[in-house]
């Protein structure tokens, strides 16, 4: 790989995203699915 | 369920056998099986043409696209017009998009994802190895289960845990990734990928769902990977899609009245006897399929009276899948249009905060995102030589907060789109646009009938997609069918073609057991 090439992904790679889905919004994302267990035999039946 | 559907009546007292409300691409598909296996059917479209949200509408030079500006899965199409007897080829022909998407990210580096997945992975490789790698996984998941399935799933019913076990006895799932069952399409994605740029142009198809990356179910995430399959535009645009379908439907005898808005449905004892039209007139039939909201026809079309209240609570009870805006530009000249699609990508956390910060809160939004899709780079015949049709798609809420209307503050929405585009991907479209219109979740509403410019019908989570979705056949009234984007698997052009395929064989079934049960002892 030349030198551009190098600086290139260097430069790539260091725009990294977190390893993981923050805390929170995982907290969020299983919350939504609960609030809706209440309506699910109603939706099965429709 | 009741027991006969209506068939037992005499045909004299009905002036069709079926009608259909809605020329969406669900409504065709079922009208187009019915009219083939010999019933007398007419479909009532309130537009001045068919297709709904999968259309073309011609301003001055320029074709735009109406809503869906790309074919997934062709082979449902196939299967539809194989069904009807007939070759696809001789009524619509589809021109591959290559590259798939072009990426602007934010940094304003721009990569093209090629269709082949072997080129896709060598492009990732060169952001990171761990991306690389990372791709090679997400494939090898997405095809042991994907590649099999998903089209054999579009035109299968999934409405009842029966066919649920039917379908997992049958066809292996979407991924063979288990966890994405569990976790959110956020998490999934990055438990393959790192870079910003990666996450952030695949984290786009969440939205096909009708929901933020933080909040899509996982398995979504594999959507993404579907368009290496390869991804297609109708030639002569989006129409040439339903206009085929409905020549096809005229030459089994099927009756299309444009025009002609579904006021109500008429009930007699919680069956279906009819429809009656916006002019007051009532036309009887056997049965009638809806190929509009769930909602809208549970709500707005039936009696209220006759809809009972677990079946409104459970309406109520889901969510409508998000809306957006369009603005569509003709402008003159071919630089920087490399691609029929162009995404402005400001990252997958971008996408979480206008959904948290602005969709949720009824605003507008404000960046994040904006994709571009350039029709005419794969049909040149959609603009005078020398120009191009752009449309620039972004999340809007339906409903503004602060009460102002959408016909109040469109002007001030689109420029505030191209200032995006310039101020942050150093974009500069102004002094080349010919034409300017910006299409709203209302105007939605008002043109395609889309019931709160809702894109994809209801949202499609975990729990709201499948059998947690309004059955498409009517559990309350007898003789009433459901197609389209808010039943079965979600919006999309295969599924809404998939869902008025499997409408079409419900009502056949229920035909035939009709007629053999009154032609018995
Ligand atoms: C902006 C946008 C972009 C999209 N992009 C893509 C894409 O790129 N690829 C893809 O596969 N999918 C895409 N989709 C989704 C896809 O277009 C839709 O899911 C699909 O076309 C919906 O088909 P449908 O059968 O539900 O009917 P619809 O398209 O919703 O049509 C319903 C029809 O019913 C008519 N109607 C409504 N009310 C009445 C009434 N009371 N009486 C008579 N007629 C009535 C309407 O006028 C309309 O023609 C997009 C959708 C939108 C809105």
């Amino acid at each position: 790989m030349n030198e551009d090439g190098r600086q290139e992904q260097q430069l790539r790679s260091s725009r990294n995203g977190p390893r993981r889905q923050p805390r929170g919004r995982t907290v969020l994302y299983y919350w939504r699915l609960v609030r809706q267990l209440p309506w699910l035999v109603l939706r099965y039946k429709l | 369920m009741g027991d006969g559907h209506g068939w037992s009546e005499p045909l004299s007292t009905h002036d069709y056998d079926a009608i259909v409300i809605g020329a969406g691409l669900g409504g065709l598909a079922a009208g187009g099986l019915l009219a083939h296996r010999g019933m007398s059917t007419a479909i009532f479209e309130q537009a001045p043409r068919v297709g709904g949200c999968c259309g073309s509408l011609r301003h001055g030079d320029y074709q735009f696209d109406v809503g869906a500006t790309v074919v997934l899965f062709l082979d449902v199409i196939e299967r539809f017009f194989r069904s009807t007897g007939r070759e696809m080829a001789r009524y619509v022909q589809f021109l591959p998009i290559e590259p798939l998407f072009e990426v602007v990210d934010q940094e304003r580096r721009r990569f093209q994802i090629p269709t082949s997945p072997l080129e896709t992975g060598e492009l990732f490789a060169s952001f990171s190895e761990e991306d690389g790698e990372g791709w090679r996984r997400f494939a090898e998941a997405a095809e042991s289960g994907m590649a099999a399935a998903m089209t054999q799933i579009f035109t299968r019913r999934f409405q009842t845990l029966s066919d649920a076990r039917e379908i997992a006895r049958t066809s292996p799932s979407m991924t063979s990734d288990r966890s994405s069952l569990l976790h959110s399409f956020e998490k999934t994605l990055r438990s393959y990928f790192r870079s910003e740029s990666i996450l952030g142009a695949l984290s786009l198809a969440s939205y096909s769902v009708g929901l933020p990356p933080a909040l899509a179910p996982g398995y979504a995430a594999f959507l993404s990977y579907a368009e290496h399959q390869g991804s297609y535009y109708p030639k002569g645009g989006m129409k040439a899609l339903p206009e085929g379908m409905a020549t096809a439907f005229a030459e089994d005898g099927g009756e299309i009245h444009l025009g002609a808005r579904v006021s109500g449905i008429l009930t007699e004892e919680r069956r279906v006897v009819g429809v009656r039209l916006g002019d007051g007139r009532e036309i009887r039939s056997r049965v009638v399929v809806g190929d509009i909201n769930a909602k809208a026809i549970y709500g707005q079309l039936l009696p209220r009276s006759e809809v009972p209240l677990w079946a409104r609570l459970a309406l109520r009870s889901l969510r409508l899948s998000q809306s957006s805006c369009m603005l569509k530009l003709g402008i003159e000249g071919d630089e920087g249009f490399g691609a029929h699609h162009t995404l402005y990508s400001g990252g997958l956390e971008a996408l979480n905060r206008i959904w948290f910060d602005d969709y949720e809160r009824g605003r507008p939004s404000r960046g994040g995102y904006l994709l571009a899709s350039i029709p005419s780079r794969t049909d040149p015949s959609l603009a005078p030589p020398g120009h191009h049709v752009v449309h620039l798609h972004t999340l809007a809420p339906y409903q503004l907060a602060d009460g102002a209307s959408w016909d109040d503050i469109q002007r001030r929405e689109a420029d505030r789109m191209l200032d995006f585009l310039e101020a942050d991907f150093g974009v500069r479209l102004r002094e080349r646009i010919r034409f300017a219109h910006l299409s709203t979740p209302l105007e939605l509403e008002r043109e395609v009938g889309l019931h709160r410019g809702a894109l994809y019908g209801l949202e499609s989570g975990l729990l709201s997609t499948s059998m947690f979705r309004p059955r498409m056949r009517s559990p309350i009234f007898d003789g009433l069918y459901l197609a389209g984007s808010s039943v079965h698997l979600g919006g999309g052009i295969p599924v809404c073609i998939g869902s008025g395929m499997i409408a079409a064989d419900l009502v056949c079934e229920d035909a035939s057991l009709a007629q053999s049960g009154s032609s018995g002892p």
